[in-house]
């Protein structure tokens, strides 16, 4: 669509932007809350910001996906603070400590290289998690990722150089059959059935 | 640009970001030329595809049909209200700024420093410098002068100045003259006792005497004579002409 020719209408771009990320939006929602229907309201809130917007024109190009990205990551937090402070009311706090057991995740990963690179995966700390999700899962360029997640360019490089090395390092000492280094991160949401 | 394959930069590159908008050439080439470099770029390469491949090939959730008809068919004005009142709830849950003060200890050698400076400007404002005293002083008396009414005191060493002493409120200041005894008239005016200013003695209280062998030092011989002992001045001598009182009768203490 060509906003010099067309005018863009909000209706329009909301749906260009359901049909176009709805998928990875709601998927990378789920990243962060662990929780499928959270995510999904989530998303719908971010498609519903869109109405928001006085000029709609501003957004339609390549703004919109670290738009969406953005505001979709912002409410999932929000969505992630007010569960922890309704948790916390009812909730002993050991009931988010790791637990020594062995991660179900681990238990059903059944030995092949793409479950051991999840699972890996799953074990980086959250901040270069994040990164290379955005980076690889979205297709996101680490300036789009620097704008949504508040850090410098160089930062999120380093965070993503340091995540896969990490990666490669971990798949090398199980391929050569060590005992993998042990390292769990806290997760985002600090609920115990998401590691 | 760091060419080491243990470096960011040399990661983004391999995975064909570009740093700061600028291909960087030096990493290229030693891509094209170090077979290490290039076995490391590749290793990248491999695992950030094997990891896309991973994370991409994850089942898809998608919204349900509900939600895409609200989105869809929402109703503008009740969006717009509706986030303007979240958004309003978030300000309100905000905490304010918090405006860091520094300790307030400053305050107290600060006005101390300042009374200090004011104090050193009013002293050197108001009070006349020793050459301003001198410079405004009367003139030594001569012979011509009147006797202004002060009592002249024998100094009790001859080398040692001659005092004055006022005798009352406004009579002249203090004048110290090194060694000069001033003459007294012969017959001065005489002053009524009513036009007399109060009148007081200075003398200074004759040396205590031993009479009889202290008891404090052993063997110490008993006074000869009257004469004082040296280093002891005689007892002050008032001059004629002065006006003196005659000394208390000790008696009943009076009330």
């Amino acid at each position: 669509m060509n906003p010099e020719t067309t005018p863009v209408t909000t209706a329009d771009l909301v749906r260009r932007a359901v049909r176009e990320f709805e998928t990875p939006l709601v998927g990378y929602a789920a990243s962060i809350t662990c929780d499928h229907d959270a995510a999904r309201d989530v998303v719908q809130d971010t498609f519903l910001k869109l109405y928001t917007q006085d000029d709609p024109a501003r957004l339609d190009g390549p703004g919109l996906k670290s738009w969406l990205f953005t505001v979709c990551r912002n409410r999932a937090l929000d969505w992630l603070r007010r569960r922890k402070r309704l948790v916390s009311l009812d909730a002993s706090p050991m009931d988010f400590l790791a637990s020594s057991e062995p991660d179900p995740h681990d238990l059903t990963a059944d030995g092949d290289e793409n479950s051991e690179v999840l699972r890996f995966f799953h074990r980086l700390p959250d901040n270069q998690a994040e990164c290379l999700r955005l980076k690889f899962q979205n297709d996101l360029s680490y300036r789009e990722i620097a704008v949504m997640t508040g850090l410098s360019v160089s930062n999120v490089g380093f965070l993503i150089h340091t995540g896969l090395k990490r990666l490669r390092q971990l798949l090398s000492h199980q391929h050569a059959g060590a005992h993998e280094p042990a390292i769990r991160s806290t997760p985002l949401c600090a609920a115990p059935h998401c590691s | 640009m760091n060419t080491s394959p243990d470096h960011p930069d040399f990661t983004a590159l391999a995975l064909g970001e570009h740093i700061n908008g600028i291909p960087a050439q030096a990493v290229l080439d030693a891509l094209r030329t170090s077979v290490s470099a290039r076995h490391e770029a590749d290793q990248i390469r491999a695992t950030a595809n094997q990891l896309a491949f991973v994370l991409k090939g994850q089942p898809p959730v998608r919204l349900d049909d509900a939600r895409r008809n609200a989105i869809f068919n929402a109703d503008v004005a009740a969006v717009r209200a509706r986030f303007s009142a979240e958004d309003c709830a978030a300000l309100a849950e905000e905490p304010g700024p918090v405006v860091e003060r520094a300790p307030r200890t400053w305050i107290y050698p600060t006005l101390a420093a300042a009374a200090v400076a004011v104090a050193a400007i009013i002293v050197m404002k108001f009070l006349p410098s020793p050459a301003d005293v001198q410079k405004e002083a009367p003139p030594i008396a001569t012979e011509n002068d009147e006797p202004t009414g002060r009592i002249m005191v024998e100094s009790p060493t001859p080398n040692s100045p001659v005092r004055e002493r006022n005798q009352g409120p406004g009579i002249g200041p203090v004048i110290v003259e090194q060694g000069v005894k001033p003459p007294l008239p012969d017959k001065g005016p005489a002053l009524s006792p009513a036009n007399e200013p109060p009148v007081q003695v200075v003398k200074e209280a004759p040396p205590p005497r031993p009479l009889v062998p202290s008891p404090l030092v052993p063997n110490s011989p008993p006074p000869e004579s009257d004469t004082p002992p040296p280093g002891i001045s005689p007892p002050t001598k008032i001059l004629p002409g002065s006006f003196a009182t005659p000394p208390k009768t000790p008696g009943k203490p009076g009330r």
